[in-house]
């Protein structure tokens, strides 16, 4: 009768509980929560106002889990947030979301990845507006003739890049540079830098003070005064079949909305380091791509 | 592959151009022939690209060669060239559209070179190699900006922004794309306007507008016509509608539209299309929850994606072998080149040592030539010592034969050459210094040691000449010389003093021995068997002489030509007194003292007075 009881309570707890909380998916492959806690300081992901970086590298990623709470929060959702880990490939190709056994993802996708997928998937409007996105042409720190190529000389560049990262793909394909083809992890691109089997490789702009890029020791350095529009913009996206998914979209959405008319959303972008004013007058490689006439957002 | 039906446009044009020819030149039926068959053929094509049409097209280009028509067998070549491209043979398509260009270049028919160009671009976009298609579309573009006549400006433009924007898409600048598309004017042709509008649509989808793309294919949906006679249109039609269906979340609509589609190629070669569709349908049927069906789909999707991943290796193969190729040469000409480098650097070394060669034989000849020099002047040199040694030997005898000679002429100019002796010229030479070297001493007897003057004349000598004959004359006075060397010293000098007089002195000789030599003489003479004729004669001679030096009282002394005088004077008196006789003057008696002239004009006197003292052969 005791184990009865006992068996009751946890059936009628569990989904009050579970109603309590709001499952967000995440790439387990990101090592998020110790860089989520860091940057957090012990702030309430809601209280954060100030987006500066308390940590090295690029960290988007963080700042979208932050920004994705306070959008569903201010959108009427007010459960807490729960990230709950997944592997990476069923994100990439959001079958978890297609048939609604995840709900939304905390981090956003580039739209091009999903334009078949709108039937199924609720796009919310842009986290990152086309062309908002910039990243440079990193060479090791040693070459220093390298890191002074001006735009005129960029056919004698190689760079490598992954043709899975579209956009990537898209935005060398559309300059003078030489592309050297490569599916594998991102430090072995590194690698290939280091090794100087390719000149450059295309990686966001580091939010320290000189752009410099360490990995394990390493330094690298942007090509000086050249950036790359990466010309798309990024979502968060939420399952269309998922029995709450019309529900947090559209807080998500009138959230995002209101983060964006008050200038939360910019100004996450550049304090966080994302849009870097280092770079600011920085000159495109590929500044044609972002010809606007006729495109409707 | 993604383009061929993008080639449409491009037959339009020809036909185009082709009935434009048509209106313009009815010069030749012939020629209107073969446009016609052009223009049959071009709409052929249209429908598909049937390979049939292979013998006529080339029936076409041959006649069109024949008649020298450059613009139909240009037309024919890129017919040809987009039935190749579209069977994936593209490097004799390139060839082809290249020949194409090479025959219409330089005959000012920009309209044409643009279309080529045109092609060019969607034969380099089929390869994937963007850089040259938009290089090319660039050439285009400033052709038809340029050169081409205004009618055909705009419908060269709208198709330059179809192709331009198929790149932009390609390249997956899609906005870049839709820029230029929705920039075209649509007053175009109708069918090349569905087809700008199926790429607009195709470059919204690409962005996610999937209504702007809808809105576009209703536009395209009322091209009936086209649709109808078209399959590449419809096809692509068909595929947009999918894709915008799909976006939209209208599955079953897009699997609909994404079948009929399939339906259409099948059995064709819209290999592009087709894994595009197979896509669709694969996400459409995902996403209704039909795995099964997705799955086939995803499966049919792989293989086509394999297929075109095959065509699209080769293509790379053949670029990359034509890379290798070229690389290798390259290589073989770098290799060459090094080896020539090589070469030369070998010949100019052999150049540096045969100079080198040349160079010391130079030195060798001219160090030879030095040594030669140096030993010919050596050699010069002795041999001109030795000839001068020979000279100076030569000048030396000369010298000493010369001063033999001027002896000898000495001698015989001092010498009388009848009789051997001395001559008055011999002792003019030498009297002086005979007179200086004579000292006179005092002997025991009180008697003094002079130098005697000796006269001696042959008495009646011109009677032996004028009886015996000169020869005879000349016998007696060898023969008086002869007595007269025998008689006297070899100190004493025996002069033929001219005619047949002759004269002596004789140094340190005091008078006594004076008188007895003079009388030898005169004996020896007188007694002498003179043979003249075979005849033997008498001969004698009258002698005079006097002392030298001799003084007169008041200390003066007489010139030994006083004292010959006195001798003479001797002679004469010896002659006139008794001849074969003598007359030798010792002195003058003291107290005796007369000038020298006195001596001489009185000497016979003064004997006679006793004032000079004087011996004779004859008693007086």
């Amino acid at each position: 009768m005791r184990w009865l009881v006992l068996v009751l309570l946890v059936s009628c707890i569990s989904p009050a509980f579970a109603h309590n909380q709001l499952v967000v998916d995440i790439m387990s492959s990101e090592n998020f929560s110790q860089r989520y806690n860091e940057f957090l300081n012990g702030r309430s992901p809601l209280d954060v106002q100030d987006f500066h970086p308390t940590t090295k590298g690029s960290h988007i990623e963080i700042i979208e889990m932050v920004l994705l709470q306070q959008a569903l929060f201010l959108g009427g959702e007010t459960r807490e947030v729960v990230f709950n880990p997944k592997p990476s490939v069923n994100i990439i190709e959001f079958s978890d979301m297609i048939s609604g056994d995840s709900l939304i993802l905390a981090r956003s996708v580039w739209h091009e990845d999903i334009l078949n997928y709108r039937g199924s998937l609720y796009v919310s409007d842009a986290v990152v507006e086309f062309g908002d996105y910039e990243a440079g042409l990193y060479v090791t720190k040693r070459n220093i003739a390298l890191q002074n190529l001006p735009k005129e000389q960029l056919e004698q560049l190689t760079v490598v890049a992954n043709p899975r990262w579209r956009v990537d793909w898209r935005a060398l394909n559309n300059t003078p540079i030489n592309i050297v083809s490569f599916i594998g992890p991102w430090e072995t691109m590194l690698n290939m830098v280091e090794t100087g089997i390719v000149d450059a490789m295309l990686v966001n702009f580091s939010v320290s003070e000189d752009l410099l890029l360490n990995f394990e020791g390493r330094e690298y350095v942007p090509i000086q005064n050249l950036k790359m529009m990466l010309p798309d913009s990024r979502h968060f996206i939420v399952s269309k079949r998922h029995p709450q998914g019309e529900q947090i979209f559209a807080a998500l959405n009138r959230g995002l909305k209101i983060l964006k008319r008050k200038g939360v959303l910019r100004r996450a972008l550049i304090q966080s380091g994302f849009i870097n004013h280092l770079v600011s007058d920085w000159q495109f490689i590929n500044e044609d791509m972002m010809a606007t006439t006729g495109v409707v957002q | 592959m993604k383009l061929h039906w993008c080639a449409l446009p491009f037959i339009w044009l020809l036909s185009f151009e082709v009935w434009a020819n048509l209106s313009s030149s009815n010069s030749s039926s012939q020629k209107e022939d073969l446009n016609k068959m052009l223009g049959q053929l071009t709409s052929q094509l249209k429908e598909d690209y049937d390979l049939n049409l292979l013998p006529q097209i080339r029936v076409l280009r041959e006649q069109s060669r024949q008649l020298g028509e450059k613009r139909l067998h240009a037309k024919s070549l890129l017919l040809e060239g987009l039935i190749r491209q579209h069977y994936g043979d593209y490097k004799n398509s390139l060839v082809l559209h290249n020949d194409a260009l090479d025959i219409v270049t330089g005959m000012n028919l920009p309209e044409l070179e643009a279309g080529i160009y045109l092609a060019l671009a969607q034969l380099e976009m089929s390869l994937e190699r963007f850089r040259f298609a938009q290089q090319l579309l660039e050439r285009a573009y400033s052709l038809i900006t340029k050169n081409v006549s205004n009618e055909h400006v705009s419908g060269l433009l709208a198709e330059y922004a179809l192709w331009q924007g198929t790149l932009h898409i390609m390249r997956g600048s899609y906005r870049q794309a839709l820029m230029i598309l929705e920039s075209v004017d649509s007053e175009a042709q109708q069918e090349l306007s569905s087809q700008l509008a199926l790429t607009r649509a195709w470059a919204y989808l690409s962005i996610g507008e999937y209504l702007n793309a809808s809105a576009l294919l209703k536009l395209v949906s009322q091209e009936q016509a086209a649709l109808k006679e078209n399959l590449r249109l419809r096809v692509r039609y068909k595929l947009m509608s999918a894709m915008a269906h799909l976006q939209a979340g209208q599955f079953t609509s897009a699997i609909t539209q994404a079948n009929k589609a399939l339906g259409e190629t099948f059995g064709t070669r819209f290999l592009n299309e087709q894994s595009m569709l197979q896509k669709i349908l694969a996400g459409a049927y995902a996403q209704l929850g039909d795995f099964e069906q997705a799955h086939l789909y995803l499966k049919r999707f792989a293989m086509t994606e394999q297929a075109l991943n095959l065509q699209k290796r080769n293509n790379k193969l053949l670029q990359l072998e034509a890379q290798y190729t070229l690389a290798a040469q390259k290589q073989q000409l770098s290799v060459l080149e090094k080896d020539n480098a090589l070469q030369a650097q070998q010949l100019i070394q052999h150049q540096q040592k045969i100079d080198n060669a040349h160079l010391a034989q130079q030195r060798g000849v001219l160090g030879m030539l030095l040594v030669v020099l140096v030993f010919g002047f050596g050699y010069w040199r002795w041999q001109n010592k030795r000839y001068l040694t020979v000279l100076k030997r030569q000048v030396a005898e000369r010298t000493a034969e010369l001063a033999e000679r001027n002896k000898r002429l000495q001698a015989l100019s001092f010498t009388d050459s009848l009789t051997g002796l001395n001559n008055r010229h011999y002792f003019f030479s030498i009297i002086d210094a005979q007179v200086n070297k004579n000292t006179t001493t005092q002997t025991s007897t009180g008697e003094k040691h002079e130098m005697i003057f000796c006269l001696l004349d042959i008495d009646h000598f011109k009677k032996v000449n004028d009886t015996y004959g000169h020869a005879a004359g000349d016998t007696v006075l060898q023969s008086v010389a002869d007595i007269l060397k025998q008689c006297t010293r070899d100190s004493d000098l025996v002069i033929r003093w001219g005619g047949e007089e002759f004269l002596i002195v004789m140094p340190n000789m005091t008078h006594g021995e004076a008188a007895e030599a003079v009388e030898r003489v005169r004996r020896q003479v007188e007694c002498f068997p003179f043979v003249v004729n075979e005849q033997a004669i008498q001969v004698t001679c009258s002698i005079g002489f006097a002392p030298y030096p001799l003084s007169n009282q008041g200390g003066k002394s007489l010139t030994w030509e006083q004292v010959l005088e006195l001798a003479d004077n001797g002679l004469y008196m010896a002659k006139e007194e008794s001849r074969n006789a003598w007359v030798g003057l010792r002195g003058l008696s003291p107290p005796f003292n007369a000038p020298a002239e006195q001596l001489i004009s009185n000497y016979k006197n003064l004997i006679n007075s006793g004032h000079l003292l004087a011996s004779t052969s004859y008693h007086s």
